[in-house]
C-alpha cells in the first residue's frame, strides 16, 4: 500500500490564460466572452464565458460570430501574456524553489516536504498559492497535487476553472478509475488505439497490467508512465528554466493566407531572424535546423537539414533554410504559416572549428550578427533584417491592421521599441 | 550437398564471416551463409551487399551443392559441438543434417537461389602489397573517419592506388571534418589502380582484420565500384562509397609560423590526467605555449579543474589555443615516436604533427574555441 504523500508535485494550469489576462488587465471585460487571436484569424484563448457558448481553440473567427455575436475579439499582446507568465511563477517560486516552467500557463511545482513550514496541508499551500496568483494577477489558476508529474497534471484538469485536487498515494486508483486513456499524459491517439485492442478502457486498466505489459507494448515510455500513473516520482522536476532548452521554435500565421513565394519566403526568413536571435541570447547554437510551411488547407510540408557545425549565426543558416524552401514550396498553393525550429541546441562554447570551411568567414559573420544583436538592444528587434525581408510591411503591425492595445497607445515617453515592462490596466476613472 | 569436415576447419570459416552477416536485416538471406561445395573444397560465403566475403576449406566431399544456413545458429552449433568430424547433409525442402559425435541436429536453410552473387573482379591487373603495411595505413589513418552517417563521403578511408609518379606510392586518408590523417607510403612498384576509391568503414575493418590475420603478402583489386582483395584462399569484396572526398591537400598548412616538441609519452599521458575534467561533449583543453613550457588546462564547472605542466621546445611568444584531448590522444598514440611535434599558426589554424620515423604520415588537428 502506497502511502498517501511519500512526495507531493503540484501542477498550477492558469485557467483559458491568454483570456483571463486580458481580463485582468481590461477589468470591463470580466463577465463577458473574451477570445484573443484576432490577428490569426483564428481563436487562440477563449474564456469560460465564451467557451460556454461553444467557442473553442481553433475555431476560425468568422465561425466565432456566428456563434456568439457579443463577443469581444482581440487581437493577441504576448508581451503582457509573458509578463504576467513570468509573475505567476515567481509566485510558485516563493513557495518552493522547484520549479519548472513547462509552458506559458503552467508549470511543476515540487512541494514535498513543506508541510511543516507552512502548518498546513497540500491541499492548502495550493490553496494559498492559488489565492496569491488570484489577488496580485487577478487570474483563476487550477492545481493539481499528486506523486507524480503525470499524476499532477490530470489532477489539474479534474476541476477547472479555479479548482484544486489533490490526490493521495491511498486514493489514486479512484481518479485513474475515471481516467480514460487519451487524457494521460503522453499517450496519443495511436497508443489510445493500441491500449484498447488489449481491452484497457482507463487508466487504471493500464496500472493493473504488469510493468512488463507496459514496456513490451510501449517501451521505456510506457515503463515510466506506468510507473508515474502509479505514483512513482519518474520525471524529475526540472528547476532550470528556459536556459537550458532543447529546441527554439519560431511560427506565424499570417492572413491573408499567400502564393507569393517572396512573401512566404521573406515569413520563413524573418521566423529564422527571431529563432536565431534568441539562441544567440541563450548563448546557443543548432545543430539541426527545421522548416515547415502550412497551407490554407491546413496540411503541412517540413524539411529537416543536419549542419555540419552548430550555428546561431542567421547567414549562415540561410543557404541551408533556402535549399529546403525550394524543395517544399509548391508554386500556386495558398499558405499561412510558415514556422522555423532550432533543435539539437548546444552551449556555442566550446565550438570545435572544421577544416574545410573558411574559419575566418565563419568569426566574420559571427562577429556581424553580435553587432546587430547589439543594434536591436539599442533601436528594437528586427531593425537590421536580411533584405529578402524587406517584403514584410511594417512589422507586428498584423496584415488586418490590429496591434495590441498595449502597443497602439503607449505611454508618454514611450516608443514602439521602447516602453515600460510592465502590463498595464486599462480603464477610465469616472467621477 | 553431402559432405565431411574438420570442426576446427568449419569453425574457422564461420568465424571469419561472423562480422559481416546482418543482425537487423530486412533480407533474411542476408543472415544466412552460402555453403557451396565443389571439387574437393567447401566455400563459404557471407555478404551484406556492401562488404562480401568468401573462404574456401578443405574438406571430404561426398557429393557437390549447395545451400544457405542462418549465419549465427550454424556457427553457435559448431562452436559447441566435440572436436571432432562433422558431417553435413542436405536433405529435401532445405533441411540439413548435422552430425558430429553423438550429436544430431537438423536445421532449415533457404534456397541457395536466392543468395546475393558476389561482384566478380573485371579487368585488369591485381597488386601485390605487405600485409604489415597494409595493416599499419590503417591503423594510422581509420581512426579519423568520420561516423556521422549525414557524411557518409566521410564514413571510410580514401585511398590513391594509383602509385603517384614513379608508381610506388600509395596514399591513404581519412577525416571526420575536425582531424585528418594522412599515410603515404612507397609499397613495391608498378601500381595503376584507381585513384580516388573511398573505402567504407565496414570494409576498412574487414580488411584490417584479413591482414592481421597473418604474414603473406595480400593482392589487391580496385576500379570504381568495388575494391576485391584476396589472401590464400579467403576473398574479400567491398562496395566502394559513391561520393566526393574533399580536397585534403588545401588544409594541410605549408609553413609553420610555430613549433613545439615534447616527450610524446608524458604529453599523451598527461592529456588523459586532464581530459578527464573536461566536459563530455567537446573534450576540450587548453594548451598554453611559453618558451619551453607547456600548460594543459582544463575545467568543467560541474566537476572542479586540472592543469599539468610539461617541458616543451618551443621558442617564441606564448599564446593559448584549445582543442580536442581526445584527437591529440588518438594521433599520438598511433606513431611510435620519442618526441610528438607540433606545428601550429595562430589560435585559429590547424595543428601539423608528423612522425620522425614514418615520414609518410601528416595529421592535422583543428582547434577548438573554448
Amino acid at each position: 500500500m502506497l502511502r498517501s504523500w511519500p512526495r507531493a508535485i503540484a501542477h498550477v494550469d492558469a485557467d483559458a490564460f491568454f483570456a483571463s489576462v486580458e481580463q485582468a488587465v481590461h477589468p470591463e471585460l470580466k463577465g463577458r466572452p473574451v477570445i484573443t487571436g484576432a490577428e490569426r484569424g483564428i481563436v487562440s484563448a477563449a474564456s469560460y464565458e465564451a467557451k460556454a457558448r461553444g467557442v473553442a481553440r481553433g475555431v476560425p473567427l468568422h465561425h466565432v460570430k456566428k456563434l456568439c455575436p457579443d463577443c469581444v475579439i482581440l487581437p493577441s499582446d504576448y508581451e503582457t501574456y509573458s509578463l504576467y507568465s513570468k509573475r505567476m511563477f515567481e509566485i510558485m517560486r516563493r513557495f518552493s524553489p522547484i520549479v519548472e516552467e513547462y509552458s506559458i500557463d503552467e508549470g511543476f511545482c515540487e512541494l514535498t516536504g513543506l508541510r511543516r513550514l507552512f502548518h498546513c496541508d497540500y491541499r492548502g499551500i495550493a490553496a494559498r498559492m492559488q489565492e496569491a496568483i488570484l489577488t496580485e494577477l487577478d487570474i483563476t489558476a487550477s492545481v493539481g497535487i499528486s506523486l507524480s508529474k503525470s499524476l499532477a497534471k490530470l489532477c489539474s484538469k479534474f476541476r477547472k476553472p479555479h479548482g484544486i485536487t489533490a490526490v493521495g498515494g491511498r486514493h489514486i486508483h479512484l481518479l485513474l478509475a475515471r481516467t480514460p486513456l487519451e487524457k494521460v499524459w503522453g499517450f496519443g491517439s495511436n497508443t489510445v488505439a493500441l491500449l484498447a485492442k488489449h481491452g484497457l478502457k482507463n487508466a487504471l486498466d493500464f496500472v493493473d497490467r504488469p510493468e512488463s505489459f507496459a514496456s513490451n507494448l510501449m517501451g521505456k515510455i510506457g515503463r515510466e508512465l506506468w510507473g508515474e500513473l502509479r505514483g512513482e516520482y519518474v520525471y524529475k522536476v526540472s528547476a532550470e528554466d528556459a536556459d537550458r532548452q532543447l529546441s527554439i521554435s519560431k511560427t506565424k500565421t499570417f492572413t491573408p493566407p499567400s502564393a507569393d513565394r517572396n512573401y512566404v519566403w521573406a515569413r520563413a526568413l524573418r521566423n529564422l531572424e527571431s529563432a536565431c536571435i534568441k539562441a544567440r541570447r541563450h548563448g546557443l547554437a543548432a545543430r539541426r535546423l527545421v522548416l515547415h510551411l502550412r497551407t490554407q488547407q491546413f496540411e503541412g510540408a517540413g524539411l529537416e537539414a543536419k549542419l555540419v557545425r552548430a550555428s546561431s549565426s542567421t547567414n549562415e543558416l540561410v543557404p541551408v533554410l533556402a535549399e529546403m524552401f525550394e524543395k517544399i514550396f509548391k508554386p500556386g498553393t495558398l499558405y499561412r504559416a510558415t514556422g522555423v525550429v532550432l533543435a539539437e541546441l548546444a552551449d556555442e562554447r566550446p565550438a570545435q572549428f572544421t577544416l574545410f570551411e573558411d574559419v575566418g568567414h565563419a568569426l566574420a559573420s559571427e562577429r556581424a550578427f553580435e553587432a546587430v544583436d547589439e543594434i536591436a538592444e539599442r533601436f528594437g528587434k528586427h531593425t537590421i533584417f536580411l533584405a529578402d525581408g524587406a517584403v514584410l510591411s511594417e512589422q507586428h503591425a498584423g496584415e488586418r491592421g490590429l496591434t495590441a492595445e498595449r502597443k497602439s497607445r503607449p505611454l508618454k515617453g514611450e516608443t514602439k521599441r521602447q516602453h515600460l515592462k510592465l502590463p498595464l490596466l486599462r480603464f477610465n476613472l469616472r467621477h | 550437398m553431402e559432405i565431411k569436415i574438420a570442426r576446427s576447419e568449419l569453425q574457422k570459416g564461420l568465424g571469419l564471416v561472423q562480422g559481416i552477416v546482418e543482425r537487423k536485416t530486412t533480407m533474411p538471406i542476408l543472415a544466412n551463409v552460402l555453403l557451396s561445395v565443389e571439387k574437393k573444397a567447401l566455400s563459404i560465403t557471407a555478404t551484406d551487399l556492401e562488404v562480401g566475403i568468401n573462404g574456401s576449406y578443405a574438406a571430404d566431399v561426398l557429393s557437390e551443392g549447395k545451400i544457405t544456413l542462418h549465419a549465427r545458429s550454424l556457427y553457435d552449433i559448431v562452436r559447441e559441438l566435440p572436436d571432432d568430424t562433422i558431417y553435413l547433409k542436405v536433405k529435401d525442402g532445405n533441411w540439413v543434417e548435422i552430425k558430429c559425435g553423438k550429436s544430431n541436429f537438423k536445421i532449415v536453410g533457404l534456397s541457395p537461389e536466392e543468395f546475393p552473387a558476389l561482384p566478380t573482379r573485371g579487368n585488369g591487373q591485381t597488386q601485390r602489397i605487405d600485409a604489415t603495411l597494409l595493416k599499419e595505413m590503417i591503423d594510422r589513418t581509420a581512426f579519423a573517419m568520420s561516423s556521422d552517417e549525414t557524411r557518409y563521403n566521410l564514413n571510410g578511408i580514401y585511398a590513391d592506388l594509383s602509385g603517384g609518379e614513379d608508381g610506388k606510392t600509395i596514399v591513404m586518408v581519412a577525416t571526420d571534418g575536425h582531424r585528418l590523417s594522412v599515410m603515404k607510403r612507397e609499397a613495391g612498384s608498378g601500381w595503376s589502380l584507381p585513384k580516388g576509391i573511398i573505402v567504407p568503414r565496414k570494409g576498412v575493418m574487414e580488411l584490417k582484420k584479413l591482414a592481421e590475420s597473418g604474414d603473406d603478402p595480400v593482392d589487391i583489386w580496385a576500379d570504381t565500384k568495388h575494391l576485391i582483395v584476396y589472401r590464400g584462399n579467403t576473398t574479400l569484396v567491398i562496395r566502394l562509397i559513391d561520393g566526393q572526398f574533399p580536397p585534403y591537400e588545401q588544409v594541410i598548412p605549408k609553413k609553420a609560423k610555430r613549433v613545439v616538441s615534447l616527450g610524446r609519452n608524458e604529453f599523451i599521458h598527461a592529456l588523459k590526467r586532464v581530459s578527464v575534467l573536461s566536459t563530455d561533449r567537446s573534450r576540450g583543453v587548453k594548451f598554453s605555449i611559453s618558451p619551453n613550457n607547456l600548460d594543459i588546462t582544463a575545467s568543467n564547472p560541474d566537476i572542479g579543474e586540472a592543469r599539468e605542466e610539461l617541458a616543451a621546445t618551443y621558442k617564441g611568444d606564448a599564446f593559448e589555443i584549445g582543442f580536442n584531448a581526445r584527437y591529440f590522444i588518438d594521433a599520438l598514440s598511433s606513431i611510435d615516436d620519442e618526441q610528438a611535434v607540433m606545428q601550429l599558426g595562430d589560435d585559429t589554424a590547424p595543428c601539423v604533427i608528423y612522425s620522425e620515423f614514418d615520414r609518410g604520415f601528416t595529421h592535422v588537428i583543428m582547434p577548438m574555441r573554448l
